[in-house]
């Protein structure tokens, strides 16, 4: 048989698979619809005008003045008190910079944050006058996350590692323990390493129309520009999934067990990966970060979605190369192992 | 075509073949015969070199088994005893697929795709997913998917299990049609006298041994179990049965409702010493059957079990 005609089969044999359709395909878009429909709120385009007080000849004044989203009267600190408790603004600005607020919450910490910013610019000697939101004049390397974003670079990310769950299927189909049509398979002259090849090319190209749809989706329903460099993007992505066949191919290697069992392995590691790189919000990154910085530096899903991230919203291509490099070499390690392996293989036990 | 010589394949403390030596000549369809767990499947992969054994050796075509020796790989073919498809293939596609495993032209892998679905009677179904066909029509898929590349040697694992009457006729003949055309066929079954009908020789195995092997006239003569005659007596007396126990070389009679089971030893003219004891005493009867042992009655005396304990 051809490679092509393998390809064919085995791109059949798994689209016409109802549970992989819908794992692959239907529960990321799922995924993302709820992390829009839960998150839409945290989004800046959706906030609401925040009234906050402030002493006229505060240096504060001005600059909170140019703030689109921020509404800035003048009043003492005894007005101020008055109005935080009946609640007519947010917080008042000391002419030192101190906030006084009545209450914790989403908008007093968006006004915090604000406040921290022009000190900080003030700090870089910028004048009141040539302040500018629309530009970042704090270079941080632990910038601030922005929640929402993070979590759909994550589902990509994750998404992207799904050929895991392919081409761990088509190496148990090869093994002859855990499988009759792997019997047939092995007792047949047919080469391992093309029939290895040709399954990472069918997991390849449904793992990218997986991802596709789902970044088709966002591009389509979620109202904020995610992927501002999508060629580069798409890059990483492919090489997540290519990263996702090898540890499949691994996976699948994994002595004879239960299938059920076999199956819960890709999901409780995908999922365990996705939750270290920040699925879940970003408090769980920046803890392992802090506490266990290694874990995340293995995780090739972090790496997916930090990539991701640097790329779209820092324009940040330092590593690039260097992420693309590790993602494909983990599949390169894998498939070397898996062929050897494979190759010649005789069982103890079918 | 297939030799195996004192092959040990132990699982643990469990030994699965003792010392197990089987011949397989050409052109002709070998009955591997044996109860649940006494080694056929695990005889079978050995020979397919999917599983490693401890001791002996096996040689196909002449030379030693090996997982990398395409050549003889080539010539093989495999039906398992589970069904071996895909859910989600079609019959042609399935037929297709395990056909491409061994043969890459795509003309003559059509040509023998068209000729599998004729030989096992699929022609209706060829676009049918396995889901639309019945238990028979699966198997009867299951088998083209092994012989589509037109092995020397086959190997046919429980072909039969859970099959309507229809499809399994369609099967035995198949099998004899392979070996019409040259093949040699390696048949496992528990049914004795399916086996019976199809097979040239059988080899019984026991807890890992083989323990018999030949065809059945080798068998019948080489135990101990004599031939059986039953007679229905029209007219009986009570001192019938002790009379019939003159005869020459008569073992034992059994009396049932209205027959009478006469065991005598074998090789002594015993039919004809029954009919002349008949006539020298008058007697008459209107049924007589001489029964030469079954396979089934080689298997229990072998073994000293039933072939489905």
């Amino acid at each position: 048989m051809n490679f092509l005609r393998l390809i064919y089969y085995l791109l059949v044999i798994n689209f016409k698979d109802f549970g992989f359709i819908f794992w692959t395909i239907g529960y990321p878009l799922v995924l993302v619809t709820i992390f829009m429909a839960t998150t839409s709120n945290l989004a800046g385009d959706d906030l609401e005008e925040i009234k906050v007080g402030a002493t006229e000849d505060s240096e504060y004044f001005e600059a909170l003045k140019q703030v689109e989203f921020i509404t800035v009267n003048e009043m003492t600190v005894s007005e101020a008190r008055t109005s935080l408790s009946e609640e007519n603004i947010t917080g008042y600005i000391n002419k030192d910079g101190t906030l006084i607020v009545e209450e914790n919450g989403f908008e007093a910490s968006i006004l915090e944050s604000v406040i921290n910013q022009i000190q900080q610019t003030y700090t870089l000697g910028i004048p009141p006058e040539n302040f500018n939101f629309d530009v970042d004049f704090i270079e941080t390397n632990e910038m601030e996350t922005e929640p929402q974003v993070v979590m759909y670079y994550s589902t990509v990310a994750m998404i992207s590692l799904y050929t895991v769950f392919t081409s761990m299927e088509l190496i148990s189909s090869m093994r002859p323990n855990l499988s009759t049509m792997g019997a047939r398979f092995s007792a047949s002259p047919f080469s391992k390493t093309k029939y290895i090849l040709a399954s990472s090319i069918a997991g390849l190209f449904l793992g990218l129309l997986s991802n596709g749809l789902v970044i088709g989706y966002l591009m389509i329903f979620n109202d904020s520009v995610l992927f501002n460099h999508l060629p580069a993007t798409l890059g990483i992505i492919v090489a997540g999934n290519i990263a996702g066949l090898g540890l499949g191919f691994i996976i699948g290697l994994t002595p004879r067990v239960n299938i059920n069992v076999k199956s819960i392995v890709p999901v409780v590691f995908i999922v365990g990966l996705a939750f270290l790189a920040g699925l879940m919000g970003p408090g769980v990154r920046t803890v392992v970060n802090r506490e266990l910085p290694f874990i995340n530096q293995l995780n090739p899903l972090a790496h997916v979605t930090d990539t991701i991230y640097r790329v779209n919203l820092m324009d940040n291509f330092d590593s690039y190369w260097t992420t693309i490099a590790f993602l494909i070499g983990i599949t390169v390690v894998s498939f070397f192992i898996t062929l050897i392996a494979l190759r010649r293989k005789q069982y103890d036990h079918i | 075509m297939i030799e195996m010589d004192k092959v040990v394949k132990r699982y643990k403390d469990v030994i699965a073949l003792d010392h197990f030596s089987f011949l397989a000549g050409q052109n002709e369809i070998i009955g591997l015969l044996g109860p649940n767990g006494c080694g056929k499947t695990t005889a079978i992969n050995c020979m397919l070199s999917l599983l490693k054994f401890d001791q002996g050796t096996i040689n196909i075509f002449g030379e030693p088994v090996n997982p990398n020796n395409n050549k003889t790989k080539r010539r093989i073919g495999i039906v398992p005893q589970e069904l071996a498809i895909f859910e989600k293939l079609n019959v042609v596609e399935n037929i297709d697929f395990y056909c491409g495993l061994y043969v890459n032209d795509r003309r003559k892998r059509k040509q023998l795709v068209d000729e599998a679905i004729d030989f096992v009677g699929l022609e209706k179904y060829r676009k049918f997913v396995p889901k639309q066909l019945s238990g028979g029509l699966k198997r009867r898929l299951n088998i083209a998917c092994g012989i589509a590349h037109k092995p020397d040697i086959l190997f046919l694992d429980e072909p039969t299990v859970a099959v309507d009457a229809q499809s399994r006729n369609f099967i035995l003949e198949g099998v004899k049609k392979m070996k019409a055309e040259g093949t040699t066929v390696i048949y496992t079954t528990h049914y004795l006298e399916e086996a019976e009908d199809l097979c040239d020789s059988f080899v019984i195995m026991d807890n890992g041994r083989n323990i018999a092997q030949g065809t059945l006239d080798d068998l019948q003569k080489s135990i101990s179990t004599t031939e059986s005659i039953t007679v229905k007596f029209i007219a009986e007396d009570s001192t019938l049965v002790n009379r019939l126990k003159e005869i020459p070389h008569v073992n034992q009679v059994i009396k049932t409702k209205d027959k009478y089971n006469i065991q005598f030893e074998k090789n002594h003219n015993n039919l004809s010493n029954l009919i002349r004891f008949i006539d020298e005493n008058s007697l008459t009867y209107s049924e007589i059957k001489s029964e030469q042992p079954s396979l089934s009655n080689i298997f229990l005396e072998l073994t000293g079990k039933e072939l489905r304990d």
